[in-house]
């Protein structure tokens, strides 16, 4: 089992800020050699997560994939470039088409476990892809250890010695990357799957004071910095905006709408009072993402007021 | 070594209740408490078991009640299985002996229960007196749907059904072919085609939505979505009252009426199910139901081959009902809706014979 120079905090990376829980899930992942599997609605800071245990552990950036209704997970392992070979057998005099292994590339997930340095794998949004791909990923994400059946055996050691691997490539049990994978519906994922990762479920800060403090990490301005007193005021409308529109609109604004908003009040140099007094603050239709919630969003809001 | 496993006994119950657990989940509790994790308070504790044994809120709940119910591992029994700090085993048998203290003040004795109170019928303003008791909030309601199949499992089913066919434009590479060709005449000028293969399975589904099939309403949801995923080439759910006539809806609430006709003339020959309980919900043989079944299917059920019907009662329930009878019809099986049924369903669809 590896043994990590630091564990990992929550609070020193630059622009993501964790729960205390969070970092015990993290810390407990990266003990057990197990996957972290993140969910939360959209826009809550699942990959930036990946980013930051990246960030603070010291290695680099993580290796992003990004998984689509079409990937399969064999190709996260290793590609092979057939028809590149065929042309170049065309070719009269091209001895290399002879050998395979010259048309082999190591996919994200293979190359991050053969590496001999750690590194972060960000899996994102796996529930995006075909339901069998998380089940064909299970033993490598088990046993960090694939088999590249389409080398023939006799190219076993010469592949070896030019490109480093052979047909059984076994991660350094010391160097297991750290493997995380974000959903945004955990309800399709398979039973063994999910028993396999460690859960982490993030929520949307609670309190205007933490989601200050997330919107002030994430908005660094060069020419003067955010007023505290509009930065306040905004936390407090965007809760309470949440809280009219919750179960009335398609969307729920979250945290990167909350940022790009205190960006926009900052730059159109919005005062404090402005965002207190309406039921619609100022460039409150930048929170939406869809017309029938652009079109829903003030009749509640205004309906609330009345009531009040 | 010889001391016994901590939390062996926990782990066994969580087990026996069914939990997906195994040997690697307990061994790394284990390593994680040599670790320094969850070693130094019972709530750490309870927090490492849930994190690494529990994945939704109802096993959560159940995990916490079950861990309440065992006696705490004492200092001496922990020690073992710590990493080796004197410290940490004696500030657990001081959060021990504090947390045993709290508990024994906490559970009442038998002469403090409170007492009973009605409140007369005259206030309530209904026939009856209403007891006015505390409501016990600490007990939470999980509330977790059961459906016959769930979403993943009926998509699964679906991927079975395949009749892959090489139809429709030349797109695929025909390695074989190719290589002949290449063989044949010496040069290669382009790779030799051919037509990719199609999934040609097809299933039309119809779904009974009288009253007695109320409770699986949301169920038909379920399944409209996992024949959305279900890559067949052509699949239609449609609602039918009691018996399947002439006339279907595109809605449960018997709406966008489709006619049959309609669809015999673009669909016929494609296999058939049929979601109904067939009399059997409310237990009774009813001739009206068996006769309009039975001329369904000698006049237009006899364009759709081959036919299956997903009874959601169980099999003990068809006896001595309708279900019985329309189970005995020729050009039909049925089978119960459950996973099994479904698995078999899908190889009757496929065409394998004698299967039900």
């Amino acid at each position: 089992m590896p043994q990590l120079n630091g564990k990992y905090t929550g609070t020193a990376s630059a622009s993501y800020v964790a729960t205390q829980e969070v970092a015990d899930i993290v810390n407990l992942a990266i003990l057990l050699d197990r996957p972290i599997l993140v969910e939360g609605e959209p826009g809550c800071g699942k990959t930036t997560l990946a980013y930051s245990i990246a960030e603070e552990l010291g290695l680099g950036i993580p290796d992003k994939i990004s998984v689509k209704s079409t990937s399969r997970a064999q190709d996260l392992l290793y590609q092979v470039n057939s028809l590149a070979r065929l042309q170049d057998a065309q070719t009269p005099g091209n001895t290399r088409a002879q050998f395979l292994y010259p048309y082999l590339t190591l996919g994200r997930l293979g190359a991050a476990i053969l590496s001999k340095r750690r590194s972060v794998v960000l899996i994102d949004e796996v529930d995006k892809a075909d339901i069998d791909f998380p089940n064909d990923l299970l033993d490598v994400l088990d046993t960090f250890t694939f088999n590249i059946p389409e080398l023939p055996a006799e190219e076993d050691e010469i592949c070896r010695e030019k490109r480093g691997f052979g047909r059984t490539i076994v991660g350094d049990p010391a160097q297991r990357p750290i493997v995380v994978i974000t959903s945004n519906r955990e309800k399709r994922l398979p039973e063994a799957f999910l028993r396999r990762c460690l859960y982490i479920r993030l929520k949307f800060p609670e309190t205007a004071a933490e989601l200050s403090k997330i919107i002030r990490m994430n908005t660094k301005f060069s020419e003067q910095d955010l007023n505290e007193k509009v930065l306040e005021a905004a936390s407090d409308a965007f809760l309470n905006i949440r809280k009219i529109a919750q179960g009335q609109v398609q969307k729920l604004p979250s945290t990167s709408e909350a940022i790009d908003w205190v960006k926009i009040l900052h730059w159109k140099g919005a005062a404090s009072e402005s965002l207190r007094e309406q039921p619609l603050p100022p460039y409150w239709n930048v929170l939406f993402k869809t017309m029938s919630d652009l079109d829903t969003f003030p009749t509640v809001a205004r309906a609330r007021e009345t009531k009040s | 070594m010889d001391s016994e496993l901590i939390l062996i006994g926990l782990f066994r119950h969580l087990i026996d209740r069914g939990y997906p657990l195994g040997i690697r989940d307990y061994r790394d509790a284990l390593f994680a408490l040599r670790n320094g994790v969850g070693a130094l308070q019972r709530e750490r504790l309870l927090w490492l078991c849930r994190t690494l044994w529990a994945r939704t809120d109802e096993e959560a709940t159940w995990l916490e009640r079950l861990f309440q119910d065992f006696p705490e591992p004492s200092a001496s029994e922990l020690a073992p299985w710590l990493p080796s700090a004197p410290a940490v085993v004696e500030s657990m048998a001081g959060s021990q002996t504090a947390a045993a203290a709290s508990a024994a003040s906490a559970a009442p004795s038998l002469e403090e229960l409170p007492e009973l109170r009605f409140q007369a019928a005259a206030q309530t303003g209904t026939a009856l007196p209403r007891a006015l008791l505390p409501v016990a909030s600490e007990e939470p309601f999980i509330y977790t749907p059961r459906p016959p199949l769930s979403l993943r499992s009926l998509i699964v089913c679906w991927r079975r059904f395949r009749r892959a066919q090489r139809v429709g434009p030349k797109v695929d590479i025909d390695v074989v072919a190719t290589i002949l060709e290449k063989c044949r005449t010496g040069i290669l000028r382009a790779p030799v085609l051919s037509a990719a293969r199609q999934n040609q399975a097809a299933v039309l589904v119809l779904a009974d939505a009288s009253a007695s099939m109320l409770p699986f309403a949301a169920f038909f949801r379920t399944f409209e979505e996992s024949l959305a995923e279900s890559r067949l080439r052509w699949s239609k759910l449609l609602y039918f009252e009691n018996v399947p006539s002439d006339t279907l809806y595109e809605t449960e609430s018997f709406l966008r009426p489709v006619e049959m006709k309609n669809l015999l003339r673009d669909h016929s020959g494609t296999p058939l199910m049929i979601i109904s309980d067939a009399g059997a919900a409310r237990g009774a043989r009813n001739r009206r139901r068996l006769e309009a079944t039975r001329e369904f299917f000698s006049t237009v059920g006899r364009n759709f081959h081959p036919v299956v019907w997903m009874n959601p009662m169980p099999r003990s329930r068809w006896i001595k009902t309708s279900a019985e009878q329309i189970a005995r019809f020729p050009s039909l099986s049925m089978l119960p809706l459950n996973e099994e049924g479904m698995l078999t369903a899908i190889d009757s669809l496929r065409g394998l014979k004698d299967v039900a």
